[in-house]
């Protein structure tokens, strides 16, 4: 293999890459601490993310909370506080989160519990965390309701875990490329678009966007250089036996047992999936070639999935680990910002309800009727002029050279990789699904139509998305302009 | 199971099967031969002139020569050609055609496929379309020095072809970027501008994805390797000295480690809106390289490498002797990209202004007047349809289909996802290279997009999409 560098001048590079990004602030030491808890319940649950009903009565692979505890201090004083928890669920809900809160509050009030992070990795193989929205009629299968007492309690404990467990650390940070995400969205001649649409017909016209194979990795070592905890920044949602009906912690199980085989057992391993909403880990084309590959290897999808993270996180872990960090700020702004609701015209609102007779019509489309019917509401809001904008609290926070900021979306990649490219971060980690998760689709997406860039897919609609960005960049900037 | 229902079942599985058809026993050649002169030579891919004196890395023409056979009989044939040169352009594919044909009497020479790697930094073909400095080579003298070399290495590949076993596989890197941005007014601009507000991201998808093929002899040594890659090889881009680019250090790596005589064949599958350049993060990645000690064409030649390896390792343990080779050579007429009244007066007016700067920008003057000459020719009736001589070949469960242009990769998306293949191999730039853009691209504009970058429009990137797509179900029928 070529080297067209030597070490030395490879080095310099670095230096000089490391004085034109801006560095900061106060330096502060750096206290981290991370665990993990099972968020998998003992009793049969519902599984949340697809419009049908299922019940898993089996658990595949455990579903965990992994949380990552952060804490700058000036000598004694508290300078900065952050709580990451990456939960094996859909999304989290409002509840869940000030349910969390509530009790970290009384059991960690030294930490700042609005500082509090959840985010969750999408798999559609966790339990309903949404009230209401599936049918469940057998007696012995955990309800909600039940299911969230289990969840936050158990959310909790891994962050109180990871906070009271915090010891001085360095940091380092990284990258290298994994292909996991595939745009899940065609679009067709007559200018409509569908996601998983049929790409072997005649009218296939292409893939509506890009894709993000960046895999984005923090590291934090002990002062004993051991590794304490890692986070991935995935750009793909884990959802690549979504239509099972088993408990799994799709890609992320065989990624963090990986993980941990080779760098210990106690290594905490936090999967973030970056803005993703029309992505997916399913292969669009070429998929028997894929097949045929994988086959040679004998390893099952998700262990292929799995297999090039690990690859792409031990290349960037050769580099991070020559570049550890134990002086760096650590700053974590929240700004409430408002963000405009998808408006539902006249004739969506008609649409719907036709649509919702129709379903009406077959038993089984309980979660069909209850996701247009909100549609309607939405309407009927819009039209008694009470509508009111998304509000939602961003977190952004800068962590010497890289940023990282969260939103509650399922956000199209285009507005990560605008939030990426305007970021002045050597490295900007985008976390999204730190809430409930509607779509945010783009302005050509929405044109397109389909599921996910339809009204009854979009809380809010692009030009709230736009806002997202514009204000994700501006609040990004902010944390390199302090002094 | 008695014997009838065996037989019923083996004639069934007969009739699915893709393999049955046409078997026949498979030989194989390969070559290398330098294409870099030995003098100063002007260099191709941009607007202004640039005269290379110095060699980084040299440009070849990578040969790989094919025919099956039943007993005596040749079934089918195809010799591939891979070379360091940003286009095939100034008539060599027909001049290499014409040295051929006496040298190599027992091969169909409409079977020739040349093709570019796009590198920037490789010799000028064409005559007129730079001012080039006294002392230089001229492009005439460079195609037949080209011609002379390669039609050598192709007599020797072909005349070395022997008993061979093909293997196949698929794997992926992260080489090539699409490098047309999109704005908020509906603008598209190729390398834009990321950091501006009105950036709202890139005009379309990557495709990462590297099919590779492979070839040993009988005695299981590996002659050659073909890899067709969705990027030009243009990182040296716009460099003054002549470079292989990534491909020099990829078959560098390769023969290192599997034989200094493997041959390795670069292809550059449909990437007209890409670029190996980085687009974004260019700053982490830069540090990155600089951690393992490699510049930007060593990380990406790693990567390629590590992907190749990564595929070869599982594809060595199926390697097939008897299988169907096919290799269709047809004509497809596309339409011209028409020129719009206010399209030609931009043009005018544009080749207007850069008439008065520097001798160095004689090209983009051409470039503009070429729309102008375009539009007056179309105003006087006269349409001229591009004559794509369309290459499909099918070789066990695996396809190929070559285009001559820069074709946006959102065609070979769709060719592939449509294509009966296991994998299909797609070769852009097996001729003079324009773009084809998109519907969504030309409403976007930009270079590459615009009347002046194409020949061929979005209209006509559907019909020659089309045309492979049938032209490779034919070969599975």
């Amino acid at each position: 293999m070529t080297r067209g560098l030597p070490f030395t001048f490879g080095f310099a590079i670095v230096s000089i890459v490391s004085l034109l990004v801006p560095t900061c602030v106060d330096a502060t030491t750096l206290h981290i601490g991370a665990s993990s808890r099972s968020i998998t319940p003992d009793q049969p649950v519902a599984l949340d993310g697809q419009m049908r009903t299922r019940i898993a009565r089996t658990v595949e692979t455990e579903v965990q909370a992994n949380a990552l505890a952060m804490e700058s201090r000036d000598g004694d004083a508290v300078v900065e506080q952050a709580l990451f928890v990456a939960c094996g669920l859909v999304a989290v809900g409002d509840d869940i989160y000030q349910g969390v809160q509530e009790i970290l509050t009384q059991r960690i009030p030294d930490f700042d519990v609005s500082k509090l992070i959840l985010s969750a990795t999408h798999t559609h193989t966790g339990p309903v965390v949404r009230d209401g929205i599936y049918e469940i009629t057998d007696e012995d299968v955990i309800q909600p309701r039940d299911y969230k007492k289990f969840l936050v309690v158990r959310v909790a404990d891994a962050a109180e875990a990871a906070w009271t467990s915090r010891k001085v650390a360095k940091a380092g940070w990284g990258m290298a490329h994994a292909v996991v995400a595939y745009n899940r969205r065609s679009y067709f001649d007559d200018g409509h678009a569908q996601m998983y649409g049929d790409i072997s017909i005649d009218s296939f016209r292409g893939i509506e966007g890009p894709e993000d194979h960046a895999i984005e990795v923090l590291y934090f070592w002990g002062e004993d250089d051991a590794l304490i905890a890692t986070a991935v920044n995935v750009v793909c949602p884990s959802q690549e036996v979504e239509g099972r009906s088993a408990i799994n912690a799709d890609f992320w199980h065989p990624v963090r047992e990986g993980l941990k085989a080779k760098y210990g057992k106690d290594l905490v391993v936090l999967g973030w999936t970056g803005a993703a909403g029309d992505q997916s880990p399913h292969i669009r084309y070429r998929k028997a070639a894929e097949d045929r590959m994988r086959g040679f290897r004998g390893l099952e999808r998700l262990d292929e999935i799995a297999r090039r993270i690990i690859v792409a996180w031990e290349e960037a872990y050769e580099g991070a680990q020559q570049d550890k960090r134990d002086d760096l700020p650590l700053v974590h702004q929240i700004v409430p910002i408002e963000l405009p609701r998808r408006m539902v015209t006249e004739a969506e609102y008609e649409e719907n309800k036709v649509e919702i007779e129709r379903l009406k019509q077959t038993p089984g489309n309980f979660r069909g009727v209850e996701w247009r019917g909100a549609v309607l509401k939405r309407y009927e809001a819009q039209q008694a002029g009470t509508v009111e904008p998304f509000m939602m609290d961003l977190h952004t926070l800068r962590l010497g050279d890289v940023a990282i900021t969260a939103n509650p979306f399922e956000l199209y990649t285009q507005f990560g990789i605008q939030m990426k490219a305007k970021s002045p971060a050597l490295q900007t980690f985008v976390i999204q699904l730190a809430g409930p998760g509607s779509y945010v689709p783009t302005p050509h997406a929405a044109e397109g139509g389909g599921y996910s860039a339809i009204a009854p897919s979009n809380e809010v609609g692009h030009e709230g998305g736009q806002k997202l960005v514009d204000e994700t960049v501006k609040a990004v900037k902010a944390l390199w302009e302090e002094k | 199971m008695s014997k009838t229902l065996f037989l019923v079942i083996f004639f069934i599985i007969a009739i699915l099967s893709p393999h049955v058809t046409h078997a026949a026993t498979l030989h194989v050649g390969a070559a290398s031969t330098s294409i870099t002169p030995d003098g100063p030579v002007a260099l191709s891919g941009q607007m202004h002139t640039r005269v290379s004196t110095e060699v980084e890395t040299p440009v070849q023409a990578n040969i790989l020569a094919i025919e099956s056979r039943e007993g005596d009989v040749v079934k089918d044939q195809a010799i591939f050609v891979a070379c360091g040169l940003v286009a095939i352009r100034g008539g060599i594919a027909e001049q290499v055609a014409a040295e051929l044909a006496p040298r190599i009497p027992d091969f169909d020479i409409d079977k020739l496929i040349l093709s570019a790697t796009h590198s920037h930094t490789g010799p000028v073909l064409v005559d007129g379309n730079y001012n080039i400095p006294e002392g230089v080579m001229t492009p005439a003298a460079y195609r037949d020095f080209f011609t002379k070399q390669v039609a050598d290495a192709v007599e020797k590949a072909w005349k070395g072809r022997r008993p061979a076993k093909a293997g196949w596989g698929f794997g992926n890197a992260v080489v090539g970027h699409n490098r047309r941005m999109i704005y908020a007014d509906g603008t598209a601009v190729m390398h834009g501008s990321k950091t501006v507000d009105g950036f709202r991201g890139f005009e379309g998808p990557d495709d990462p994805g590297i099919e590779m093929l492979y070839f040993w002899d009988e005695n299981d040594a590996l002659i050659a390797t073909a890899l067709s890659l969705g990027c030009p090889a243009q990182r040296a881009g716009s460099g003054s000295k002549v470079n292989a680019d990534f491909w020099h250090p990829i078959r560098e790596s390769l023969k290192e480690k599997y034989g200094k005589d493997l041959v390795v064949v670069g292809w550059i599958s449909t990437a007209g809106d890409h670029t190996p350049h980085l687009q974004i993060r260019k700053e982490a990645e830069a540090r990155m390289n600089a951690l393992r000690g490699l510049d930007e064409i060593g990380e990406i030649a790693r990567r390629v490498v590590q992907a190749w390896e990564e595929t070869y390792d599982v594809a060595k343990n199926e390697q097939f002797t008897d299988i169907p080779f096919v290799h269709q050579v047809t004509h497809v007429d596309l339409p011209e990209r028409m020129v719009t009244k206010e399209e030609m007066e931009n043009a005018k007016e544009e080749a207007e202004n850069w008439s008065k700067k520097e001798a160095k920008f004689f090209r983009r003057v051409k470039w503009h007047q070429s729309v102008v000459d375009r539009y007056e020719r179309q105003q006087a009736g006269d349409i001229r349809p591009y004559d794509q001589k369309l290459h499909t070949l099918r070789l066990g469960d695996i396809a190929f289909a070559t285009n001559d242009f820069e074709l946006f990769l959102q065609y070979g998306l769709q060719m592939k996802a449509k294509s009966p293949a296991l994998q299909t191999f797609l070769i852009q730039l097996c001729g003079p290279g324009t773009y084809v853009p998109t519907p969504y691209a030309e409403a976007g504009g930009g270079y590459s997009a615009i009347v002046q970058s194409n020949e061929v429009g979005s209209e006509g990137g559907q019909a020659l999409t089309d045309a492979t797509v049938v032209a490779l179900k034919s070969m599975w029928k």
